[in-house]
């Protein structure tokens, strides 16, 4: 019984840190939605290096209506507001009267001037795709008209975006990429970084002992087995000492 | 492994839009109409979303008594695409037509879905029953209970426009 009784404590006091490290990153994974982990991100340095969290090769620029647009690997923005994600990548943008649209390969954002979505028009709400090339043609009466290449035909919508139909090609001018000159990427490159590592995935890490690699896991595992070795010494220690109170109140008794 | 296979099965498109509304509308599909969620209604989607709306244009598609609406709201991570018919201001089908996340996707199964059937806003602007929760789903049950709201709300503000119906708030 001594010996299960120090196994006991000295593995209780051996794993009490990484016990108490389950334990509390458990009740916060349990409670995400409450406590905004999903919705905090971590820009702590040594963090992101630690991650490996780098900008990504996906990375395209514009200015539009006195503001910039940027897409950072899905992440898309106008000005330092962040939009739906994005994963096909960014084309162009044209400032049209009352909007402002910018074209992906799969999609098209339609925003207010003050950088507000409007509408995310895609495949699914009929707009043609591939989209090669966004810009404008002329019309016959010899207007402006926002267009889109999609397999080398030109299409253009007359009802607010809600359809689109093949329009004559005539004198299009693509309206592509590039990057403002008043700023650089570095401005771009400390908001994704602050943008992309969630606290859940920290808590998360840490709970499984990824955070430290394969080691941690391990680690996290023999956590895992001590606490059952607990639970079984603990009650192997206390049945033993209700039998040996029990047995020693008899022999009282007789005696 | 097992586990992993059923969940492949489980997220994807399963049905597309123009099928759900070729499905609710036997009669031909109406023009698709636009509603602007501005003003109080943007008030008022805010207050069912928890967050401000993601776009500030709303597709539907209506005849003199019902309306059909696409609408998508993230469970965990991604969007999930959600048709519904609202007929008399009460949900008369809902059905999910997208999953993308891996986990809830029992969502999409007609015994969770039957529990809208006919629901409909109250003046609170919650649902008038209680709808049961999926263990392992709640973001997702939560995500779709809001669509529900949206959608009825929605409805509300265009058929009150017109002149159509009498509320049920």
């Amino acid at each position: 019984m001594f010996k299960f009784f120090t196994f006991h404590r000295w593995a209780g006091l051996s794993s009490f840190a990484l016990l108490l490290l389950l334990s509390v990153t458990g009740i916060m994974l349990n409670h995400t939605d409450e406590l905004g982990l999903d919705k905090s991100y971590i820009d702590t340095q040594w963090l992101q290096t630690w991650y490996g969290i780098k900008m990504p090769e996906q990375q395209g620029y514009l200015q539009l209506n006195d503001g910039f647009v940027a897409q950072l690997g899905k992440q898309f923005y106008f000005n330092e507001t962040r939009l739906p994600d994005e994963n096909s990548p960014m084309l162009g943008g044209v400032k049209l009267e009352q909007y402002m649209v910018v074209g992906f390969k799969k999609a098209l954002y339609l925003l207010m001037p003050s950088g507000e979505l409007i509408e995310k028009l895609d495949e699914g709400k009929g707009l043609p795709t591939p989209i090669s090339r966004i810009g404008f043609s002329k019309t016959a009466a010899n207007t402006k008209h926002m267009t889109i290449e999609v397999d080398e035909i030109f299409y253009g919508s007359f009802d607010n975006f809600l359809s689109w139909e093949p329009i004559e090609n005539k004198s299009f001018t693509a309206f592509e990429l590039e990057m403002p000159k008043s700023i650089g990427k570095a401005f771009y490159q400390e908001i994704y970084l602050g943008n992309e590592l969630t606290l859940e995935r920290l808590v998360l890490d840490l709970h499984s002992g990824r955070l430290f690699g394969s080691l941690g896991i391990y680690l996290m595992d023999i956590a895992a087995i001590i606490l059952i070795m607990l639970g079984l010494s603990g009650t192997w220690v206390w049945s033993r000492r209700m039998f040996n109170r029990k047995t020693k109140s008899r022999k009282t008794m007789t005696f | 492994m097992l586990l992993c296979t059923a969940n492949s099965y489980a997220k994807g498109v399963y049905q597309s839009n123009d099928d759900f509304l070729k499905e609710v509308f036997n009669s031909g599909v109406p023009n698709t109409q636009m509603l602007w969620v501005l003003g109080d209604i943007k008030k008022g989607a805010t207050e069912i979303l928890g967050d401000k709306p993601a776009q500030l244009r709303v597709r539907y598609w209506r005849d003199d008594q019902q309306s059909a609406w696409i609408l998508e709201e993230i469970g965990k991570e991604k969007p999930i695409t959600v048709g519904l018919l609202i007929k008399d201001n009460k949900v008369l089908k809902m059905k999910v037509l997208a999953f993308r996340e891996s986990r809830g996707w029992e969502v999409k199964e007609s015994f969770f879905l039957e529990q809208f059937y006919q629901a409909h806003l109250k003046p609170d602007l919650q649902l008038d029953r209680t709808v049961d929760g999926i263990s392992g789903a709640t973001l997702s049950v939560r995500a779709l209970k809001k669509l529900a709201r949206l959608a009825l709300f929605y409805h509300l503000n265009v058929f009150k426009k017109k002149g159509f119906e009498k509320d049920n708030v």
